[in-house]
């Protein structure tokens, strides 16, 4: 099983009428989105608009999705065109291609076009969100930092990090888990994701 | 992959959904009801949310300060007035099945046309079918035997035949035809077949 299955999983169930299961497409995958965009249109609130409008035209077309990409790959190629459009119709220059190709879409690995985006109001949260991060992961002890870091950063599977770690898959399961929620509840306050809200 | 009806949800903590979103749940055939199980329960879709930024966030705060709650919901509220997908399901056939499906169908229609076709053309060169053929074509072959001017005279009598006869059925029904689609047009389009005859 692979976070491509889960994908596909959720995507079944959308195209069986479930519409739960593509708000959490839409959580997985909107951050992303959002700075995908950003590499196209300057203004932070146009690119919610167009992000939205993305995803509502990725819905749209979900009873053709075949599988045959991954679903972000073909999520990706919606927003771009998407981003086109737009930009066309305010009659402004589409580009021809993009800085990324779809190999591109799947990595996730820098935030520059979004730095240059940044106001003030922006490089204080962004402040903020780094700040609660390292005092999460300065307040983890060594064994939840080393297997969170290893899942999240190298992308290594639960049994190469048992491997690494020399424990058992379970252990490594419950470490990511708690480091998980450790870092979540320093966050919480920042960008105001509470337990008990919907989002 | 085990397929579980959505209404019996398997039960799903933090744990088991923080090992579902990394791909590493223990049993595969339990993925599809626990995402069931994170559909339909707010707390779970509230950590798959918090879960998600964290790895974002660990690889990009630039990136994780782009979260926008707010546009999620907004998302949520479009596509809750959109109407629910009912597509079929996505195919998972492998390269190998779909290469294995069309080869099945190409020797099924080679199989058809040996079966079928192949006695049909032989049955066409028989002796008494070639017979009938040389009685159906001895007609026209006497036509073209006639002189030119015979044969002209011959269909000119007939056309006009028949225009009498069609002028004569059109008048009798007249009354009947007054109600076709056309009514108004009618008049003129016969007016334009009898210029174009020469009457």
């Amino acid at each position: 099983m692979s976070d491509r299955e889960v994908d596909r999983q959720l995507v079944e169930r959308v195209q069986r009428g479930d519409k739960a299961a593509f708000d959490l497409l839409v959580t997985k995958y909107q951050r992303k989105i959002f700075r995908l965009l950003s590499r196209l249109i300057r203004d932070p609130g146009e690119v919610e608009d167009v992000a939205q409008e993305a995803f509502i035209k990725a819905y749209r077309a979900l009873p053709n999705f075949r599988g045959d990409s991954a679903f972000y790959t073909w999520l990706y190629r919606i927003a771009i065109n998407t981003a086109k459009n737009w930009l066309v119709s305010q009659g402004r220059r589409a580009p021809t291609s993009t800085d990324t190709d779809i190999e591109d879409a799947e990595t996730f690995d820098d935030g520059e076009h979004l730095r240059d985006l940044n106001t003030p109001d922006s490089m204080l949260l962004t402040r903020q969100v780094a700040d609660a991060v390292n005092r999460a992961i300065e307040r983890l002890p060594e064994e939840l930092k080393t297997a969170i870091v290893l899942r999240e950063l190298e992308g290594l599977s639960y049994e190469e990090i048992a491997e690494t770690m020399n424990c058992p898959i379970g252990t490594v399961r419950s470490r990511i888990f708690r480091a998980r929620e450790a870092i979540a509840e320093e966050l919480r306050p920042v960008l105001g994701t509470n337990k008990d809200q919907r989002w | 992959m085990k397929k579980v009806p959505s209404s019996s949800p398997a039960p799903c903590d933090a744990e088991t959904l923080s090992s579902l979103m990394d791909g590493e749940v223990v049993d595969s055939r339990d993925v599809g009801s626990l995402i069931a199980a994170v559909c339909a329960n707010a707390e779970l879709r509230a950590e798959w949310v918090a879960f998600h930024l964290v790895g974002d966030a660990l690889r990009s705060t630039e990136v994780a300060s782009a979260h926008s709650s707010a546009f999620c919901t907004r998302v949520a509220e479009s596509i809750a007035r959109e109407p629910a997908i009912v597509a079929p399901r996505m195919t998972s056939a492998s390269p190998l099945r779909r290469y294995l499906v069309s080869g099945i169908a190409v020797a099924a229609s080679v199989a058809v046309i040996g079966f079928v076709a192949v006695p049909l053309i032989r049955n066409t060169d028989s002796p008494p079918t070639q017979q009938a053929t040389v009685k159906a074509l001895q007609p026209v072959a006497v036509a073209s035997a006639e002189r030119p001017d015979e044969a002209a005279a011959r269909r000119a009598a007939s056309t006009v035949a028949n225009a009498r006869a069609l002028q004569a059925y059109l008048a009798a029904h007249r009354e009947l035809t007054s109600g076709v689609a056309l009514p108004r047009a009618t008049p003129y389009l016969r007016a334009t077949a009898d210029q174009a005859e020469g009457r």
